[in-house]
């Protein structure tokens, strides 16, 4: 019972934790852009989410259908702004870069 | 500075539009180039009571909201709803529903939780996702329940391997099973049914407790879980999965839809397995789960005219062969009381057909319209199964066969703001052939037998209606009420009552209250009689099942964790049983000259409940990691022979659990870890021990498993029961079959070890 309880409460600090890690940095040779991307149902989402992190150089994505904006971290290296709307001009969406100052 | 002035601007900009109408155009499915449009879709915003219905062409128009952005939900009957949001009243909107659950619900987009509680449906209702379907090996049904606390699986037995769930603390024969909507896995299929749905074929499944509907019938008592399956018109035109595992259990499922035209398409299921090989880790002399072979193929169609009238029908066909008992028994010798053997073979047909017509916008002023977007359609659905089981457990001999037809006519409208109605008629024939052939040896090896027909046939026509009153997002109340005139049981009234209210956004309430009955299928409930020594006696005075069963939940949605969104909800229920069928093995030890022998089948004289209280807790306390901590506790308890009131046996007083998943970035890589913690349950004295109560113990199960994600295809590793923890003898008196103390059915731990396990799922996109 000892054992049980233990691995028990190991599982709920693991869970703590992580709490309140702060989100990444970019690194070197990392850049982000986020996308209006004609998208407005969950599937057209899920059919984003299966293609684009597989494409070359993508490091992270997020997909918010609220706003229809789709922010990408990427390897400058591997690949560049154009190859990413080519990507989702591939699946059938375009892609409008944001811009942020 | 510049944003906060850019911010400024948009607001100002989005009061100015703020007058115009959001239009656009709905279509439904969207086959390869055009689209179908959807006449009378409804189309409204979240959060307000404007509502419009698209036109015969599929356009709608709405007057915009006054803030955006905001959600637009376009809905139509048997498709999945979407929600959309609209960040000004910009271009035509272009939006295409995909053919989806008539149960279904608004899904307000955000990362998909593996179970969630639903929020907008008005009976509590735990949806077990997509994501959460593959958390698990999910083989089938059974297994995907490992991650909900309110449903436990067991075995009814250590010999036929047939899986049993409990929810509320009672029997899953107190729960109806739905596929999409229609009573499933009813009678003879019960059994060994919830292995007849392989967890792939499933988009999602959702577990209401308590009174549900009436609309499926009266058969509900605890609550209702429907089966929501790979859909037609979908756009992933073919799935694959491939499992194995280290029992050699081998899997092969398939899904594949077709879009014949923009009207006709169609969807085949597929599913093969086979657990080739026998196994005994705890040297028992029996084979710890039998050897088996499935095969099961389904198929779909869909057809969607333009007008809005929709046409389903499907087949589904199974077999299922299972064998079982002691590691030395050959199957192909003539049988004798040398090893001790089992076969069990099943046979399952279904067919449906399901035709939903619009009738057009009831006759309304077009305030009213706008108002309340329901229009009137009317539905109708036949349905036929046939499910054979024959099967022998060492002597015992038992075959059944069962044929049931059903039909059923609904019609639904509704009238002012705030009111909706579903009305019908219901009709069922069930025929049942049921021989057993019941053969028992005494302690003195003096061989009985004893021969029974169970036939039965039950026709059943009824009339039924429920009520609904939404007011606005605050209060939702459903009323419903069904008579049927059964055959054997003449009138049964089934009044179900239920209620939602929102305090807040953040805070719900629901109950409900209700009726249901059931005949019991005695053998088929209780299959783990035959793998045992006993002798099976039935009251010849049996009555229907009847109880009632009350309760309610409290979810509050608090902001807390990365996504400010963790939510507690809290549960009871009860039920309360005012007719049961009763099956005691321990009958001998309240009326001593009573035969220990036996297994005593008798209608209930005294009380009977189940109360159930559970809290559930959903957290994401970083980004991409989900917690998820379930705790029930249940009190079952039934006055045995007229006046005993005692725990139900084999019943688990408690289950403890936690999920923990975390993701990284784009789901790449995904890890999930439960830890159960199950609770304790009586041991029936079936050994004549005279040791009052017993019960076994708390146990630990730890399930694990990594996913991979691949462009089309996921890998999965994982590993169940990693503390290889078995019950020590599932089989009682295992060394002598034949001799009546001989018991499989005491049955609380897992019977197999450790089952370390890989997969793969490819999904093809359009």
């Amino acid at each position: 019972m000892k054992t049980i309880t233990l691995i028990f409460c190991s599982l709920f600090l693991f869970a703590a934790a992580g709490y309140g890690q702060a989100p990444s940095k970019l690194k070197k040779n990392e850049a982000e852009v986020t996308f209006i991307v004609n998208m407005n149902c969950h599937n057209c989402r899920k059919k984003i989410e299966n293609a684009i992190p597989h494409e070359k150089g993508v490091v992270d994505m997020k997909v918010t259908l609220d706003t229809k904006e789709v922010w990408i971290k990427f390897n400058t290296a591997k690949t560049d702004k154009e190859k990413l709307v080519k990507a989702f001009e591939k699946l059938g969406y375009t892609a409008k870069e944001v811009n942020s100052e | 500075m510049n944003k906060i002035l850019l911010l400024l601007a948009a607001v100002t900009i989005n009061h100015a539009i703020a007058a115009q109408n959001v239009w656009g155009t709905v279509s439904g499915l969207s086959p390869s180039g055009g689209k179908a449009p959807l006449a009378y879709a409804s189309v409204y915003w979240h959060h307000s009571t404007m509502a419009v219905t698209t036109d015969e062409n599929g356009r709608f128009s709405i007057a915009a909201p006054p803030v955006f952005p905001a959600h637009l939900i376009v809905s139509f009957v048997g498709y999945e709803s979407d929600t959309l949001v609209v960040t000004a009243a910009e271009d035509a909107l272009d939006i295409t529903l995909y053919e989806g659950a008539a149960l279904d619900e608004v899904v307000v987009t955000g990362r998909q939780a593996g179970n969630y509680i639903s929020r907008l449906s008005t009976i509590k209702t735990e949806v077990i996702s997509a994501a959460g379907l593959t958390k698990m090996a999910c083989c089938n049904l059974a297994e995907s329940f490992e991650n909900s606390a309110g449903i436990t699986v067991g075995y009814s037995d250590a010999v036929s391997g047939a899986r049993q769930i409990r929810l509320l603390g009672l029997s899953g024969n107190y729960v109806q099973m739905l596929d999409e909507s229609r009573p499933d896995m009813r009678g003879l299929a019960q059994p060994f049914g919830l292995s007849y749905t392989p967890g792939q074929w499933l988009e999602s499944i959702q577990i209401a407790k308590g009174a549900g509907s009436i609309l499926q019938g009266y058969e509900n008592i605890t609550g209702q879980i429907n089966l929501e399956y790979r859909k037609p018109v979908t756009p992933q035109p073919l799935f694959l999965n491939l499992y194995l595992d280290r029992f050699l259990r081998t899997e092969a499922n398939v899904a594949s839809s077709l879009q014949l035209s923009e009207k006709w398409s169609t969807i085949l299921l597929a599913h093969a397995s086979i657990d080739p090989k026998k196994y005994d880790d705890n040297h028992d002399g029996f084979i710890d789960e039998p050897v088996k072979r499935q095969v099961n193929l389904a198929n779909r169609w869909t057809y969607i005219a333009d007008n809005g009238t929709q046409l389903r029908f499907g087949v589904k066909g199974l077999y299922e062969k299972r064998e079982s008992g002691q590691m030395d028994f050959d199957s192909s010798r003539p049988r004798d009381t040398s090893a001790y053997g089992s076969n069990i073979d099943n046979k399952h047909f279904n067919a449906y057909i399901k035709l939903g017509i619009p009738l057009g916008v009831s006759q309304r002023s077009r305030e009213d319209l706008a108002a309340a977007p329901a229009a009137s359609n009317i539905a109708f659905i036949g349905d036929y199964t046939f499910h054979e089981l024959n099967a022998f457990f060492g002597l015992k001999n038992y075959g059944g066969r069962e044929n049931t037809a059903t039909f059923n006519v609904l019609f639904q409208s509704g009238f002012g703001k705030y009111h909706s109605y579903t009305a019908g008629l219901a009709f069922r024939w069930d025929d049942y052939r049921e021989l057993l052939e019941d053969v028992w040896l005494t302690g003195s090896r003096q061989r009985y037998d004893n021969t029974l027909h169970l036939d039965r046939r039950e026709i059943t026509g009824g009339l039924f209606g429920e009520y609904t009153f939404a007011y606005k997002e605050k209060l939702t109340l459903v009323a419903g009420l069904r008579a049927d005139y059964h055959s054997l049981y003449r009138w049964l009234l089934t009044p179900r009552v239920t209620l939602k209210y929102h305090f807040s956004d953040r805070l719900i309430l629901r109950t409900s209250a209700g009726r249901g009955f059931r005949t019991a299928n005695v053998i088929a409930d209780n299959i783990g009689m035959l793998a045992t020594g006993r002798k099976i006696q039935i009251a010849d005075d049996l009555q229907r099942e009847e109880a009632w069963t009350f309760g309610g939940s409290l979810s509050w949605y608090f902001p807390w964790g990365y996504d400010d969104n963790a939510s507690i909800s809290v549960d009871f229920f009860r039920t309360d049983f005012t007719r049961q069928v009763l099956v005691d093995a321990e009958r001998y030890l309240y009326e001593p000259p009573q035969d220990y022998s036996v297994y005593w089948v008798y209608n209930l004289r005294g009380k009977s409940y189940a109360n159930t209280f559970q809290v559930d807790f959903n957290m994401q306390p970083v980004e991409r990691f989900t917690l998820l901590a379930a705790f029930r506790y249940t009190d079952a308890k039934t006055a045995y022979a007229y006046d005993r009131l005692r725990e139900r046996p084999l019943n688990d007083r408690f289950k403890a659990l936690l999920n923990l998943q975390y993701a990284t970035r784009m789901n790449i890589w995904t890890f999930d870890i439960t830890a159960q913690l199950n609770g304790a349950t009586r041991l029936p004295d079936v050994e004549r021990t005279h040791s009052g109560n017993r019960y076994s113990p708390v146990y630990p199960m730890f399930f694990a498993q990594v996913t991979r994600k691949f462009k089309g295809i996921d890998i999965y590793l994982g590993c169940e029961n990693i503390l290889n923890y078995m019950q020590d003898d599932p089989i009682l008196h295992a060394g002598d079959p034949y001799s009546p103390l001989f018991n499989s059915t005491i049955v609380w731990g897992p019977l197999m070890g450790r089952r370390i396990y890989a997969g793969l799922r490819y999904t093809l996109y359009k």
